[in-house]
């Protein structure tokens, strides 16, 4: 490691080995805590090396706060709100759009009807598109026993289904040590795709030790 | 004798400014009909022209320690290229000047946007831009070859690489007829070079908007509509190389050639817009595993079909 003096005020990038065996300058970021697409107060410290995360932290800012704020939902509202989410940040702004419509019509919108097809209809096309399943495939594939294998593209046709109204058994959420582990390694863009791709509550304070106080 | 240029016709002031006069019309009919596809709602078509005006008087955001001169630099090439691409675009029937190779001109400002964007995403020394600027370099590695093959093409079958030729090459039948391939190709060329649609990837969501992300006031007002005109002048260009330009019985050629830019953008934007955004390794594989063969077969096809005096 070697330190290459300041530029404006702030300390050069510092070297660190790759994955290529090579010394690259290793950037340190901070993602969040509001970003489209990411759930409010998440933030990912990163250590950058080009485009690609060496290294991840997650962790939750004013947890306590978020979670009191935020109202219960039916499974299939919060579904459509997730995916269109996800479909932000896989740049399709046409079916994050008719995701959103479909929720605003469920929520509180005057024919249900309509709004159920449109729900069914923007999960039918999310969950058919083989770009998007040949451009976010093979990236996010957690570890797990039970839910071994599973990445992006399988994670966002669950919650295609929950959007369309079927009853589907909705998993553990994930822990952030395990959201971690998954964008280690990856592209940034990746990064932001799997995790917008997880269901991730806000754990209170108390009970996690990674907290983080702004 | 070849024709005569816009420019020898109006004069050199008042062609150039018709050209950047028909440049700005084409970039709001794209970004107006991109704008309206994407919210659902028609009248939000005018909402380009609304922003513009807003960029105009907003203050510039400054970031930390950028390097001013080459990223106003950059913002400002990226609406120069796309202007001067539109300047070899025969506008009722002739262009701005004509060079002996005009498809090469046209090709070549499309390649200098890659020094372009690069610096857009360089200056403000800022991690996500200068993301953006990689992918975009990427990106260039998966469309710049096929793209070449297909306008090659097109002067191929015309025997010329002026695109008046090229025009009048297609009396009898329109080219995109024994070059499909070359004039998909293109006009995804044009989205990629863009970085628009499917093929943003450069100013993408999960960057943050990517090259895009630190630009404020006039110099996102200079990228966006430089991106706009690119797309705008790229499917005039589409029209005239490939679908007989302003050929077409009982209107007047120019408002044919309208009508058929018009139907190029309309089209591109609904296929566009129905799709995420692609990953530039995935496009790159695309690009050089399926694209390159494909333009150089139909090269080869059109290269037969010449031979075989076919467009004479």
């Amino acid at each position: 490691m070697h330190h290459g003096g300041e530029v404006a005020g702030l300390p050069m990038a510092s070297t660190g080995p790759d994955r290529d065996g090579l010394e690259l300058d290793v950037l340190k970021v901070a993602l969040g805590p509001v970003l489209p697409g990411w759930p409010t107060g998440l933030v990912l410290r990163a250590d950058l090396q080009g485009d690609v995360l060496t290294s991840a932290e997650l962790a939750w800012l004013d947890a306590d706060a978020l979670r009191t704020g935020q109202a219960p939902q039916d499974s299939q509202c919060a579904a459509l709100d997730r995916l269109a989410h996800f479909l932000d940040v896989a740049g399709w702004p046409t079916a994050a759009r008719d995701a959103r419509r479909a929720r605003d019509g469920l929520v509180g919108g005057v024919d249900r009807e309509a709004a159920q097809r449109l729900a069914q209809a923007v999960a039918r096309r999310v969950r058919r598109s083989r770009t998007l399943s040949w451009t976010a495939g093979g990236i996010g594939q957690v570890a797990s026993q039970h839910r071994a294998g599973e990445g992006v593209v399988d994670r966002v046709r669950r919650w295609c289904d929950i959007a369309s109204g079927q009853p589907v058994e909705e998993p553990p959420a994930t822990s952030l040590d395990e959201v971690a582990a998954l964008v280690e390694g990856a592209e940034i863009g990746s990064a932001r795709l799997i995790v917008a791709s997880l269901d991730i509550t806000p754990v209170p304070a108390a009970s996690t030790p990674e907290h983080v106080h702004a | 004798m070849p024709e005569q240029t816009l420019a020898e016709t109006w004069g050199l002031a008042p062609a150039v400014l018709g050209v950047v006069v028909v440049g700005l019309f084409l970039g709001l009919v794209v970004a107006g009909i991109d704008r309206a596809v994407v919210s659902g709602a028609p009248g939000s078509a005018v909402e380009p022209v609304r922003s513009s005006a807003r960029l105009l008087v907003e203050q510039r955001r400054i970031t930390l320690a950028p390097d001013r001169l080459l990223w106003r630099l950059g913002c400002a090439a990226v609406p120069i290229l796309a202007l001067l691409s539109l300047a070899v675009v025969p506008i009722g029937g002739r262009t701005l000047w004509s060079t002996s190779a005009d498809l090469v001109w046209f090709n070549a400002m499309e390649a200098l946007l890659w020094a372009a964007v690069w610096l857009v995403g360089w200056g403000p020394n800022a991690f996500h831009a200068l993301t953006g600027g990689y992918r975009f370099l990427a990106q260039g590695l998966a469309y710049e070859l096929p793209l070449m093959f297909a306008l090659i093409t097109a002067g191929l079958a015309a025997g010329s690489l002026r695109t008046t030729d090229v025009l009048a090459a297609q009396q009898d039948l329109w080219l995109v007829v024994t070059m499909p391939v070359a004039f998909l190709v293109f006009v995804a060329g044009a989205a990629a070079f863009a970085f628009w649609g499917p093929l943003a990837a450069p100013a993408a969501v999960d960057i943050a908007g990517g090259v895009t992300s630190e630009l404020s006031g006039v110099d996102r007002l200079l990228v966006q509509a430089g991106r706009a005109v690119f797309l705008g002048a790229s499917a005039a260009m589409a029209a005239a190389l490939f679908l007989g330009g302003d050929a077409g019985p009982w209107l007047p050629g120019p408002v044919w050639h309208l009508l058929k830019t018009l139907a190029v953008v309309a089209a591109l934007v609904w296929v566009g817009r129905r799709l995420p955004v692609l990953r530039p390794d995935r496009t790159v594989e695309v690009g050089w595993m399926v694209l390159v063969p494909l333009t150089l077969v139909q090269a080869l096809v059109v290269a037969v079909l010449v031979q075989e005096g076919f467009y004479a």
